[in-house]
């Protein structure tokens, strides 16, 4: 029971890192797990797995993962592959380049924006 | 193993609870102590929680079974008691027709002579209360009724013991006399002791042709069979007060010695009527009955027509 626990901790849902709200970095991270950061980054996130910038998390520097969830700070570009979700106490200043967006009210978000456009739909001209 | 038990108590965890969303970061010191003794009272917690609730679920079954068998000995119980009320009215109705059988009993009784069987009689009056209000039985008193009615029913068995008796004489009279009626004597003119027989008296001297009931003045004499009476009053010949009764065919009966007389020629009298009082009137030497019974104006033995 606890190993068929532990292996499905170790696959794609373990948030494996966590950088502390005491915790400053000066440079890149890199990894193929998740991460969360309550503490301060001055530098880039390039991830496999999904990151979380907690509230009191500030990152100064792009950010490529595989989803992203901002509830804190982030100054930079974004690249995800998935939904890149604004919480309400979360402000996202840079361009971004998502599948999904999704903004709480009172998340701010200053920036582009770069979607894929649905293939299927009838496309509308601008005027 | 002192040493590890103390490692082990030195021992800490902390545990996180990390939000996948952005949520604030929440972790727990636990000391190793802590959360064994945590999770001992957890797991006995458990049990007891687990105990509690098979013992609630449990009991709640139980309570729905003995509410269940309470209902079915509720009913079981309702059907015996009206079982009871109709066995004790049934054993009321049977007293009533015995009692009325009774009354032919006693009839026949008389007809055939025999004396009625008063210690069947006694109990019957005193226990059994007829006639009284039916107590619905309830526990303590079903027993009582059930007493009650094994009584009523000793009583009726003792009942049909006499009437069986009776029966069985009214049979042997029966086959004595086919054509047994009302009119041939049959019973005792009166109680007493013989005090003479029918017969060659004590030595031949002469012959007596009646028998002798000796009892005291003034008992009844009663006539032996339903008839006529033809002569009622003083006989000179020595059978003092007298009383003679024509039976029809052939029969006649003849009662001396009487004190008084209280029927007169020509009334017709029942079995079982009393005809005369007992004394000591003409040849006699003291109080009794001369009874005499004829075929055909001939004397016969008296002893033939008593049973």
């Amino acid at each position: 029971m606890f190993d068929s626990m532990r292996k499905k901790v170790d696959s794609t849902n373990d948030i494996e890192t966590i950088i502390g709200r005491s915790t400053a970095i000066n440079g890149q991270i890199s990894g193929s797990g998740n991460i969360r950061v309550d503490g301060r980054v001055d530098g880039g996130i390039a991830v496999a797995g999904d990151a979380i910038i907690g509230e009191s998390g500030i990152i100064v520097g792009d950010i490529k993962a595989r989803s992203l969830v901002v509830a804190g700070t982030v100054n930079g570009n974004v690249e995800v592959e998935g939904n890149l979700s604004i919480h309400a106490t979360g402000q996202l200043i840079g361009d971004v380049k998502v599948r999904s967006l999704n903004i709480a009210d009172g998340g701010v978000f200053k920036g582009q924006s770069d979607m894929a456009v649905r293939t299927g739909d009838v496309q509308v001209q601008p005027a | 193993m002192d040493g590890n038990i103390k490692q082990e108590d030195n021992r800490e965890y902390t545990i996180k609870i990390i939000p996948h969303q952005g949520e604030t970061v929440h972790s727990v010191r636990v000391p190793f102590r802590v959360l064994k003794y945590g999770l001992a009272s957890l797991c006995a917690g458990a049990v007891l929680f687990v105990g509690a609730l098979s013992f609630a679920t449990y009991s709640a079954f139980t309570a729905k079974d003995d509410a269940d068998r309470m209902a079915q000995l509720k009913k079981v119980n309702t059907l015996q008691q009206e079982q009871l009320t109709q066995l004790a009215k049934k054993a009321n109705t049977l007293q009533d027709q015995m009692d009325e059988v009774r009354e032919i009993e006693q009839e026949l009784q008389m007809v055939s002579g025999l004396v009625a069987p008063e210690d069947a009689e006694a109990p019957t009056e005193s226990f059994d209360g007829q006639g009284g209000p039916w107590i619905e039985p309830n526990p303590k008193n079903v027993n009582i009724a059930l007493d009650n009615i094994s009584h009523k029913l000793d009583v009726t068995r003792s009942h049909m013991d006499g009437i069986r008796e009776a029966i069985k004489k009214q049979q042997k009279l029966g086959s004595y006399h086919t054509s047994y009626s009302a009119e041939i004597p049959s019973i005792w003119p009166s109680s007493g002791d013989v005090s003479s027989p029918y017969g060659m008296r004590w030595g031949g001297s002469d012959f007596h042709p009646g028998i002798d009931i000796a009892n005291d003045y003034d008992t009844p004499i009663v006539a032996t069979a339903d008839g006529v009476v033809t002569f009622a009053g003083y006989n000179s010949g020595g059978y003092g007060n007298m009383v003679d009764i024509d039976h029809g065919n052939g029969l006649t009966t003849r009662y001396g010695h009487a004190e008084e007389v209280v029927v007169e020629a020509g009334q017709a009298v029942r079995r079982g009527q009393i005809i005369a009082f007992m004394g000591s009137t003409g040849f006699s030497t003291g109080p009794h009955v001369h009874y005499e019974v004829r075929v055909n104006g001939e004397v016969v033995n008296p002893e033939n027509y008593l049973w």
